[in-house]
């Protein structure tokens, strides 16, 4: 490598925020220009457009003012910042879309009511929520206790054993399984130890375990994965037996972090729908036995409510838009849970 | 207790030590005399031993080999530690010096695929004997690790009693043993205002006291030290040797360290190890008086490590 000369300037020529507006401005207008005369474009077309030159035109600008390694980490910037862009739209289109259409409906008639003996306007989601949370909620109860347990077990004891790694690798498998999978699973355990066709919010949620198991036993592996081995080493060093040290040291460290696993883990499966329409059916009343024929949930009924509007189709469109804002609405809630349990539960020494 | 171990004789604090089990240790006690006969029989031989006398607590270690699975990391080590006295371990990075501290509590085998082969005997029991819960010997020999390493979910206090408390004792005088053994640790004055903070606030060197604490509060006959101060400024390095020194009144107490400096200002003896090369096992070199060790060594590799002349 050259070296470079004693006394030689350390200062670099910089394009400064204003110019760099600048230049996104002039390609901003030079889009809409080339535009305007083409039949057909678009707002959308317009900022791609202007995006594109944005990024090519910044980086011959900066390669002639700062240079070479300059323009190059301009013209980096410019890709990430655009791929983040591009990542985000679907999201904030997604919410807005949901967010207009979904408040039409969004009234006490709605959360409250039912849709039983409702044809045409009106009617409710209430048997929806109440079965979209018994499902989910038998679903966790199931899989947090077996989904930790297989985590402590892959870390704790089984290290290095190939019994360990069978398990990790069909923890793997069942990840990949297709929802609708898990729901012909369901129907098919319960039909035969019960009668054909029998549906329930219990098979729902023995279908939604499956899927859920597998994201519970990876996040929690992670998690105690990420206490440090020091601690255990500490533990043991003062004659704690091992169960003990992974109950009153290794557990309360990765806590936060398990909490935040679950409540992930629910989030995924909160709308699954296909299993569902397997395993538990639809109902249009409220149904509170988990046991005993078909449940509504949030997922189906918004599914339905596309696939058989009825009369009005209006009014059932609007009931499922109002539905699947619900359903987000829940998911944001659960994320804004997750993050508040996580701070809660971090020890002040870690914060 | 005494609120001042610095002065307390041997002989004074080995007789708080009995009574201390006679009226803390009951419950523990009755529940491992259940769980275990052998072990029983060998906590009140323990019990019976006059604690005061020349080879309490002396380990014996005869023909010692360590392995991580196929890969055998210390070879024949046969030495003897002196009781109440500090011994040293000192030898190059991956000689296996800190492999043979851990063996000595039966922590080298929590790591996958390790284990040993050989005789560790204290007090008459060999710690890897057939029936010997390594449970159990750990709580009779105590370790502090290299770098410190309070529990974050645990207050000052709550470290200090995690030892008792942890292994299900109720503790009636919590916050005497608090006091007794944060003392012991040189801390007390630093952190008695704020005991039911985070353990983890604390600075690196009052950690590291706070962990010594933590393994005294349990009361063991042997304390570990692996590299105590390798992590901490000469300040707190300073507070840890005074420590040791005052500790050694009752404790018996193997410390590793690279330090050499360390090891002739802290220990009475001191063990050299060393390997021959790379995928070789360390092997215990010379192992005497610290004096002798520094001044005039039988081996020459000691003499060359010692003089920095190593390698």
């Amino acid at each position: 490598m050259q070296k470079s000369t004693p006394g030689a300037s350390l200062e670099t020529n910089k394009l400064s925020p204003l110019q760099l507006g600048g230049i996104v401005a002039v390609a901003l207008l030079i889009a809409i220009a080339v535009s305007l005369p083409v039949p057909g474009t678009n707002v959308t077309m317009v900022v791609l457009l202007a995006g594109v030159i944005a990024v090519v035109a910044t980086y011959v600008i900066s390669r002639r003012v700062e240079g070479r390694r300059h323009a190059q980490d301009r013209i980096v910037t410019g890709l990430v910042t655009a791929s983040f862009v591009v990542a985000t739209l679907p999201l904030i289109s997604l919410i807005y879309t949901t967010v207009s259409r979904g408040t039409n409906r969004l009234d006490m008639e709605f959360l409250t009511g039912t849709m039983r003996n409702v044809v045409g306007e009106g009617g409710g989601v209430s048997q929806a929520i109440l079965g979209t949370l018994i499902i989910t909620g038998i679903a966790t109860v199931i899989s947090v206790p077996i989904g930790i347990l297989v985590a402590i077990y892959l870390v704790e004891y089984g290290r290095g054993q190939s019994l360990a790694k069978g398990i990790s690798w069909l923890v793997d498998v069942m990840t990949g399984i297709p929802s609708i999978v898990t729901g012909l699973f369901a129907v098919g355990l319960f039909t035969a130890i019960f009668d054909p066709g029998y549906r329930s919010g219990f098979a729902g949620s023995i279908a939604l375990s499956v899927l859920m198991i597998p994201v519970v036993v990876r996040t929690v592996e992670e998690m105690l994965r990420l206490v440090p081995m020091k601690l255990r080493e500490a533990s043991y060093g003062l004659g704690v037996p091992r169960w003990r040290t992974i109950l009153k040291i290794v557990l309360p460290t990765a806590l936060p972090g398990i909490v935040t696993g679950v409540i992930l883990a629910i989030a995924r499966v909160v709308g699954e729908t296909a299993p569902l329409l397997l395993a538990t059916g639809l109902s249009d009343e409220v149904n509170l036995n988990p046991f005993d024929g078909r449940m509504a949930s949030l997922p189906l009924f918004i599914y339905n409510s596309y696939i058989t509007p009825g009369v009005t189709v209006q009014a059932s469109y609007d009931r499922g838009w109002s539905a699947a804002l619900l359903l987000l609405i829940l998911v944001g809630v659960l994320f804004g849970l997750a993050r508040l349990l996580s701070a809660a539960l971090t020890p002040k020494g870690l914060k | 207790m005494s609120p001042e171990p610095a002065t307390t004789t041997a002989t004074e604090q080995s007789r708080m030590d009995a009574d201390d089990q006679a009226t803390t240790g009951q419950a523990g006690q009755a529940d491992r005399d259940a769980a275990n006969p052998e072990l029983a029989a060998m906590a009140s031989r323990t019990d019976s031993i006059d604690r005061t006398g020349e080879d309490t607590n002396r380990i014996d270690i005869t023909d010692l080999d360590l392995y991580y699975g196929d890969f055998k990391a210390v070879e024949g080590v046969t030495m003897s530690i002196d009781p109440r006295a500090v011994t040293a371990l000192i030898g190059p990075s991956g000689c296996g010096k800190s492999t043979f501290l851990r063996s000595l509590n039966r922590l080298h085998e929590v790591i996958p695929g390790a284990y040993a082969d050989g005789k560790v005997v204290l007090n008459g029991n060999d710690l890897y004997g057939g029936k010997v819960d390594p449970v159990l010997v750990r709580r009779k020999i105590g370790m502090v690790f290299q770098s410190p390493n309070p529990f974050p979910t645990m207050s000052v206090a709550e470290n200090v009693l995690a030892g008792l408390r942890l292994n299900a004792k109720k503790v009636p005088n919590a916050d005497e043993v608090v006091e007794k053994s944060l003392r012991g640790a040189n801390l007390w004055d630093e952190v008695k205002d704020r005991l039911d903070r985070p353990g983890s606030g604390l600075s690196g060197g009052q950690q590291q006291r706070l962990c010594i604490a933590r393994a005294i509060a349990v009361e063991p006959d042997v304390l570990l030290m692996d590299e105590p101060c390798s992590a901490l400024d000469p300040i707190s390095t300073l507070a840890i040797e005074d420590l040791i020194t005052e500790l050694k009144e009752q404790y018996t107490i193997v410390i590793v360290t690279h330090n050499m400096q360390q090891a002739a200002r802290v220990s009475d003896k001191t063990g050299f190890f060393n390997i021959e090369g790379t995928g070789r096992p360390g092997h215990l070199v010379e192992y005497d008086k610290t004096e002798t060790m520094f001044t005039q060594p039988a081996e020459e590799a000691t003499l060359n490590y010692i003089s920095g002349r190593f390698g």
